[in-house]
C-alpha cells in the first residue's frame, strides 16, 4: 500500500483550498489596514496593532477557543452566520476560512506594514498635487509600487495558513473532505501508529514549506522595481 | 486671483514662517529668498501639504485653510513642480502623464500634444523614470503639473537641472501659458534676471517672514533685495511715444527723458517694461552730449551701496523710478559720486520685457 491514500489526497485539497480563500480575503483586508497602521497617527494604532498580532504570541488552542465559542450557535459569529446563511459556523469549511485569516493576519498585515512604513511621502504628494484622491492614491501608486511586498506578504500568508493546526483542531472538527486538513490527519496517523502515512504527509508539508520560502526568497532578490 | 495667506507655521526643529499677504495675483509672481528662509514651506501652504498649520489661505475669497482645518491638498486646483521631479518610477512617462490627464478636479486643462511636444517629450513617452537624465526627469514632471487642471501653478525651482538652453527656451514658454490660459503662477527663483525678465509681482522671504513687493521696478532697485548680484539691473516702466521707421527706433517716454529701442514696439500696448542692467549703465557728472549712446538721463543719486570690486549707484531719474548703475570706486572718489549728487545716467543696453505690468 502506497502511503499516500486516498485520504491524504482529500485533506492536501482541503488544505490547499483552504490556503486560497485565506490569501485571497486576506489580500483584500490587510493591504488598507496595513496602510492604516503605517501611517495614521490615531490613538487607537498601538492597540490594533496588538490586536493584529496577537496570533503571534498567543497559543492557537486559546484563539481557537474564543473562536468556538463565538461560532457556536448561541455564540455572536454562529448566530450572525446562522441568520445569514442558514447554516452554522463551527465545525464547517466557512468557520476555518475565519478562523484562518485571524490566524494568518500578522504574516501578511505585518511584512506589508513594514514596507508601507518606508515609502516616500513625496509621492503621495506629488499624487496629490495632480488631484488624485486618497483611495486612488492607494490603487494606483501604492499597490502597483509594493507588488514584490504583497506577492511576498501572500506567499507567506498562504504557506502559513497550510501549516495551521490549533485553532483547526478546536474549531473544525476533522470531517473528512470538509474541515480535515494536512495537520490534522498528520496527527490522526499517529495516534493510529500509521507511520508510513504520517512520514508522507510531514514530508510533503516539509518540502512545500521550504520550497515555498526558498522561491519567495528568491524571487524578492531579483533585481527590478519593487 | 485673489490670494489671502495669513499666519505663522512653527516646525518642532524651530523652524518658523509668518507671512501676511493679500494680493491680486496674475501673471507670475516671483518668490525669492536665501536657501532656508521658508520659499518650499510658502508653497507647500497653498498647495495643502500643510494641512495642520494654524494659517488662513483664501483663494477668489474660497477659504481653503484656516486654523484647525484644510481642504485637502487633491481638492485644489493647484499645480505643483516641485525641486525633486517626484515621477512614479514603476510607471512610464506616459503613464506618469496619465495621472495628471485622468484628474477630473476642476481647472484650466492644457492638450496634451502641445505640452509634449513643445518640452520635447515624444520619444521619451516609453522610457521609465530611472532610464531619464535628470533635466529629462524634470521636463516630464512639468508636463505632468501642466496637464493636471489648475487654477494655479506653483513652481518650486522647476528648472534647476535643466541646461541654460532648455531653461532659456521654457521659461518664456511658462509665461505665455499663464497669459493665454490666466493661471497664475509662483515661481521660487534664484536667478535674478530670470526674475527681472519675467515677474510681475515679487514675494520675498526672509528672516521667517514673506512679504510681497509693491512692483517689479521697487523690487529691482532695493539694495535689500536678495538677490542682488552680479546681474543686478533696474525694471521701469516707460510710455510708448512713436516709432521712427527711418532708423527702426520707438520712442519710449521715461520721466521726463526719452529712451530709444530697436524695433516697432509700437504693438506692445502703452506701457512698456525694460530691463537695464546695472553693468551696462555708466554715470557722468557733467552733460555728455558727443556720445554715440542715445539714451542718456538725468537723474540725482539716491544711495549707493558699496558690492566688494565696485559700487552700485541708485539713481532716482523719474517718480519713483530708479536706474541701477556699476561703478568703480575709483570713479565714485574720482567723480565724488554721493547721494543727492546730479548725474546723467548713459545706459547702453535695453531689453523690452514681455507682459505689461
Amino acid at each position: 500500500m502506497t502511503p499516500i491514500d486516498a485520504d491524504i489526497v482529500q485533506a492536501a485539497v482541503v488544505t490547499g483550498l483552504l490556503a486560497l480563500v485565506t490569501t485571497l480575503f486576506l489580500l483584500v483586508l490587510s493591504p488598507p489596514l496595513a496602510w492604516w497602521i503605517a501611517r495614521t497617527a490615531s490613538r487607537w494604532r498601538p492597540p490594533v496593532e496588538a490586536l493584529v498580532a496577537l496570533p503571534l504570541v498567543l497559543p492557537p488552542t486559546v484563539i481557537g477557543f474564543y473562536l468556538l465559542l463565538a461560532m457556536a450557535p448561541s455564540g455572536p459569529l454562529g448566530a450572525i452566520a446562522q441568520a445569514v446563511t442558514g447554516a452554522p459556523l463551527a465545525f464547517t469549511f466557512a468557520g476555518l476560512v475565519v478562523g484562518s485569516i485571524i490566524y494568518s493576519l500578522p504574516f501578511v498585515t505585518g511584512p506589508l506594514a513594514s514596507a508601507f512604513r518606508t515609502m516616500d511621502t513625496h509621492l503621495l504628494e506629488a499624487a496629490s498635487g495632480l488631484g488624485v484622491g486618497p483611495a486612488p492614491r492607494f490603487l494606483r501608486l501604492v499597490l502597483p509600487m509594493h507588488r514584490k511586498a504583497l506577492v511576498a506578504a501572500g506567499v507567506l500568508g498562504f504557506a502559513h495558513t497550510v501549516g495551521e493546526f490549533g485553532i483547526v483542531l478546536m474549531i473544525g472538527g476533522n470531517i473528512p473532505g470538509e474541515t480535515r486538513v494536512l495537520s490534522i490527519a498528520l496527527f490522526d496517523r499517529v495516534e493510529m501508529l500509521d507511520y508510513a502515512g504520517a512520514h508522507a504527509i510531514a514530508g510533503l508539508l516539509l518540502v512545500f514549506s521550504l520550497a515555498v520560502l526558498t522561491f519567495t526568497y528568491r524571487w524578492l532578490r531579483r533585481g527590478g522595481p519593487a | 486671483m485673489r490670494l489671502r495667506i495669513q499666519g505663522e507655521i512653527i516646525r518642532p526643529t524651530g523652524f518658523g514662517l509668518a507671512t501676511d499677504i493679500d494680493l491680486d495675483l496674475d501673471g507670475v509672481a516671483a518668490l525669492v529668498g536665501a536657501s532656508g528662509a521658508g520659499k518650499s514651506t510658502f508653497l507647500r501652504l497653498i498647495a495643502g501639504f500643510e494641512p495642520r498649520a494654524p494659517v488662513t489661505v483664501e483663494v477668489d475669497g474660497e477659504r481653503w485653510q484656516t486654523a484647525g482645518s484644510g481642504l485637502p491638498a487633491h481638492q485644489r486646483s493647484v499645480g505643483t513642480v516641485f525641486q525633486d521631479s517626484r515621477l512614479f518610477p514603476h510607471l512610464s512617462a506616459r503613464a506618469n502623464l496619465g495621472f495628471a490627464t485622468r484628474s477630473r478636479r476642476p481647472g484650466t486643462r492644457l492638450e496634451f500634444d502641445e505640452v509634449v511636444d513643445f518640452l520635447d517629450l515624444g520619444p521619451l513617452l516609453e522610457q521609465y523614470p530611472h532610464e531619464l537624465s535628470g533635466g529629462q526627469r524634470q521636463r516630464v514632471a512639468l508636463a505632468r503639473t501642466l496637464l493636471a487642471p489648475a487654477r494655479l501653478w506653483l513652481f518650486d525651482e522647476p528648472m534647476s537641472s535643466l541646461d541654460p538652453a532648455s531653461k532659456q527656451e521654457i521659461a518664456p514658454y511658462l509665461h505665455d501659458l499663464c497669459r493665454r490660459h490666466a493661471v497664475p503662477i509662483v515661481y521660487v527663483s534664484h536667478s535674478l534676471p530670470e526674475v527681472l525678465a519675467m515677474a510681475d509681482h515679487v514675494l520675498v522671504a526672509a528672516d521667517g517672514w514673506v512679504s510681497h513687493v509693491d512692483s517689479i521696478g521697487e523690487f529691482s532697485t532695493s539694495f535689500a533685495n536678495p538677490l542682488l548680484a552680479d546681474e543686478a539691473g533696474a525694471v521701469i516702466d516707460c510710455r510708448f511715444k512713436a516709432f521712427d521707421s527711418r532708423y527702426r527706433l520707438s520712442e519710449l517716454e521715461f520721466g521726463a527723458a526719452s529712451l530709444f529701442v530697436p524695433g516697432d514696439l509700437s504693438t506692445m500696448g502703452e506701457r512698456i517694461l525694460l530691463h537695464i542692467p546695472a553693468r551696462d549703465v555708466s554715470l557722468a557728472t557733467s552733460r555728455v552730449e558727443d556720445v554715440s549712446i542715445l539714451n542718456r538721463v538725468d537723474g540725482v543719486i539716491d544711495a549707493l551701496n558699496e558690492q566688494g570690486e565696485s559700487v552700485l549707484a541708485r539713481v532716482r531719474c523719474a517718480e519713483g523710478q530708479f536706474l541701477l548703475a556699476r561703478v568703480t570706486r575709483r570713479s565714485v572718489e574720482e567723480l565724488r559720486l554721493d547721494a543727492g549728487v546730479r548725474v546723467q545716467a548713459l545706459i547702453k543696453s535695453v531689453a523690452v520685457r514681455t507682459g505689461a505690468p
